[in-house]
C-alpha cells in the first residue's frame, strides 16, 4: 500500500503520497545519467574480462598444441637416443673388455705367441678368449683373468687324448705366466669318433691384480 | 535544478485556486513570509507566478509540501472486529477490496490509527479503530506532474482533507472545545463528511452529491438558458444564493441530516460545530445555510494561537483576519500533530 512510497513512516495525519520514483534529477550537479553509466560500465567491463581471459585461454590452448608437437617429436629423438645408448653400453662393454685385457698384467702378444709356439702339431687352436671372473680372495671379492682355449686333437686314443694333459702341464709352465698363474683345468675332451677328433677346452686362471 | 534557499514553500493544490505559504523554513519553528492565492486558469501562468512568489530562476525548482484532493480520493473509517487478523499482510488489501472496492495494486492507501492519527503499525500497538486514506496511484501521478511542471519539489504529497482533520483536531484540543465537530468538503462531483470528538475520528462518509448537483436546480429556479450559465452565474460571485440555499442545499442537507442524526443516537453526543473546508469565498453563503437548517455554528478558525501553539509565526504582512476556512488546509500541513497538546500550550 504505502510502501511505493519512500517514506511509509509519517507524523500523525501527515501521510505521505510523493511518488519517489517519476521525481526529475534536480541535484546541482545532475547524477541520475550515472545509473546508466554504471549499468553499462559494469556490463562492458564484464565482457571485456571475459574476452581476456577467452583469449589468454586460446593462447594457452595453441601454447599446449605446440608443446605436445614438440614433446611427440622430442619421444621419437628420445627413443633414438635410447637405442644409441643400448648400442654405446654394449661397446662400452666390449672396450672396457678390451682396456681391461690390454690394462691387465699380461703382454697379450706375448701370451697368444707362447701359447701358439707350446702347441702340439696334433692340436689345433680354435679360439682363445680372454675374460675376467670373479673370485673370492680372503673376505674381498676381485675380477681375475681367464684365458679359454678351445680346439681340437687330432685322435681319440688314451695315448693321443694324454697329449692334451702334456699340453696342460706345458702351459702351466710356460715362462709367460711365471708368478701369475693360479691355475689350469682341462675338462674332460669330447670325441668325434667319426672324424677322429677330440674336442677340448682349456682354462687358464690367472691371479688378480691385487692378489 | 534545486534552488540553493532554506525558504519553505507549502501549498494546497484544489480545484478552485491554488493556495501558497512562503515561510522562512521548510520545518517548525519558522515564520509564514507571505501567502497567496492563484486562480488555476492557465498551469504556465502558475509556473511564471510561483516563480516571482519564490525568487525562482527559469529551469529551478523549490522544495514544498504540497496538499492535494484527487478527485476519487477515498476516505473511511473501520471498526477491526479481530485487529489481530490484521499481523496476516493479505487482511488489510483483502478487507479495502471487500469493504470499499478499493484496490491496493492500483491505489495508493495509508492505513492511520483514527484516535490520534498515527501511523498503523502492526508491531507498535494500535487501537481497533482505522482510518483508510488514499486515491488511485494515477491521480497522485498526475497531480505530482502537475505540481513538478509549476516548478514545486515535492517533499510531502499529502491528502489536504487528512491534513486539515489533523489540524483540526489540534485546533479543538488547543480551545478546549469538546464537542462533536462536523467537517463538510464539498467538491464539484460529491462530498465528504467527517465527524471527529477529541482526537478521535468518528464519522467518515463520502456523499453522492457536490456542487455539479446544484446546477440543474439554479437553472431551473432562475429559469436560465442551460446549465453552463447556471455554473458560470454560481461561480461569478454576482447573485446572492442565500435565499435559494434551501433548495439547493436539499439533497445534501437530508445527507448530512442522516448523518448527525445516526451519529447522535449512537453516541447520544450532539454536534457542536460545523467547519466547511475547500469552498472558495463567494459560496459561504452554504455555510450560513446549513448552519441554520442543522442548529450548529460554523467553526471560524482564528490561526494566531493556533500557529504559535506550533511554534510558527507571522510576517506582520500577513493579514490572518483575512483568511477563511479554506486557509486551514494549507496552515495544518504546516503543523507537527505527533507534539502533546498540554506541551504546545506552555509554549
Amino acid at each position: 500500500m504505502a510502501a511505493k512510497h519512500k517514506n511509509v513512516s509519517f507524523p500523525n495525519w501527515h501521510p505521505n503520497f510523493t511518488i519517489q520514483a517519476t521525481l526529475p534529477d534536480v541535484k546541482v550537479v545532475r547524477t541520475g545519467f550515472l545509473v546508466n553509466f554504471v549499468a553499462l560500465t559494469f556490463p562492458v567491463l564484464l565482457i571485456g574480462l571475459i574476452l581476456v581471459d577467452w583469449m589468454d585461454a586460446q593462447g594457452l590452448q595453441q601454447q599446449i598444441e605446440t608443446r605436445k608437437q614438440l614433446l611427440e617429436g622430442a619421444i621419437v629423438e628420445n627413443k633414438k637416443n635410447v637405442e644409441k645408448s643400448k648400442e654405446f653400453d654394449i661397446a662400452a662393454a666390449k672396450l672396457n673388455d678390451v682396456e681391461g685385457f690390454l690394462s691387465g698384467n699380461l703382454d697379450e702378444l706375448e701370451v697368444i705367441v707362447a701359447i701358439a709356439e707350446s702347441r702340439p702339431k696334433a692340436i689345433a687352436l680354435n679360439n682363445i678368449s680372454y675374460s675376467e671372473m670373479q673370485k673370492k680372495v680372503g673376505k674381498k671379492m676381485v675380477l681375475a683373468p681367464r684365458i679359454t682355449l678351445r680346439g681340437v686333437l687330432k685322435g681319440t686314443s688314451a695315448d693321443e687324448v694324454s697329449m692334451l694333459d702334456e699340453y696342460k702341464a706345458t702351459l702351466k709352465n710356460l715362462p709367460v705366466f711365471a708368478g701369475i698363474l693360479d691355475d689350469v683345468t682341462l675338462p674332460e675332451p669330447t670325441q668325434d669318433i667319426d672324424k677322429d677328433l677330440s674336442r677340448f677346452s682349456i682354462t687358464i686362471d690367472l691371479k688378480a691384480a691385487d692378489e | 535544478m534545486l534552488k540553493p534557499s532554506t525558504k519553505g514553500l507549502f501549498v494546497e493544490l484544489s480545484e478552485y485556486s491554488l493556495l501558497a505559504a512562503r515561510t522562512s523554513r521548510l520545518k517548525p519553528p519558522f515564520t509564514i513570509e507571505a501567502v497567496e492565492e492563484c486562480t488555476l486558469t492557465d498551469d504556465k501562468q502558475i509556473d511564471n507566478w510561483l516563480g516571482n512568489f519564490m525568487g525562482l530562476n527559469k529551469g529551478q525548482f523549490c522544495i514544498g509540501v504540497c496538499g492535494v484532493y484527487p478527485p476519487n480520493r477515498l476516505i473511511r473509517r473501520a471498526s477491526l472486529e479481530n485487529p489481530a487478523r490484521a499481523k496476516d499482510p493479505a487482511f488489510l488489501p483483502d478487507y479495502l477490496k471487500q469493504q470499499f472496492k478499493v484496490d491496493v495494486a492500483t491505489h495508493s492507501v495509508a492505513v492511520l490509527n483514527a484516535a490520534g492519527g498515527s501511523e498503523f503499525n502492526i508491531t507498535k500497538g494500535f487501537s481497533r479503530e482505522l482510518v483508510f486514506c488514499g486515491a488511485p496511484t494515477s491521480e497522485f501521478q498526475t497531480l505530482q506532474d502537475r505540481l513538478v511542471s509549476f516548478g514545486i519539489y515535492p517533499e510531502r504529497i499529502e491528502l489536504s482533507t487528512v491534513s486539515l482533520l489533523g489540524g483540526l483536531v489540534s485546533y479543538s484540543e488547543l480551545k478546549e472545545r469538546t464537542a462533536p465537530t462536523m467537517v463538510l468538503e464539498i467538491a464539484s462531483e460529491n462530498a465528504q463528511v467527517l465527524i471527529y470528538q477529541g482526537n478521535q475520528l468518528d464519522v467518515a462518509r463520502p456523499i453522492p452529491y457536490g456542487l455539479n448537483s446544484m446546477y440543474p436546480i439554479v437553472q431551473k429556479e432562475l429559469g436560465l438558458k442551460d446549465e453552463a450559465s447556471a455554473r458560470k452565474l454560481f461561480t461569478s460571485n454576482t447573485f446572492d444564493f442565500t435565499e435559494m440555499g434551501g433548495v439547493l442545499l436539499k439533497k445534501l442537507l437530508k445527507e448530512l441530516q442522516a448523518s448527525t442524526g445516526f451519529y447522535e443516537v449512537q453516541t447520544g453526543q450532539t454536534i457542536g460545530e460545523i467547519f466547511l473546508s475547500l469552498l472558495p469565498d463567494n459560496l459561504n453563503w452554504i455555510g450560513s445555510t446549513l448552519s441554520r437548517t442543522l442548529g450548529v455554528d460554523v467553526l471560524v478558525p482564528e490561526y494566531g494561537d493556533w500557529l504559535q501553539s506550533h511554534s510558527i509565526e507571522v510576517s506582520d504582512s500577513v493579514d490572518l483576519l483575512n483568511l477563511g476556512s479554506r486557509w486551514f488546509g494549507l496552515f495544518s500541513l504546516m503543523g507537527n500533530f505527533n507534539e502533546n497538546i498540554e506541551h504546545n500550550k506552555k509554549k
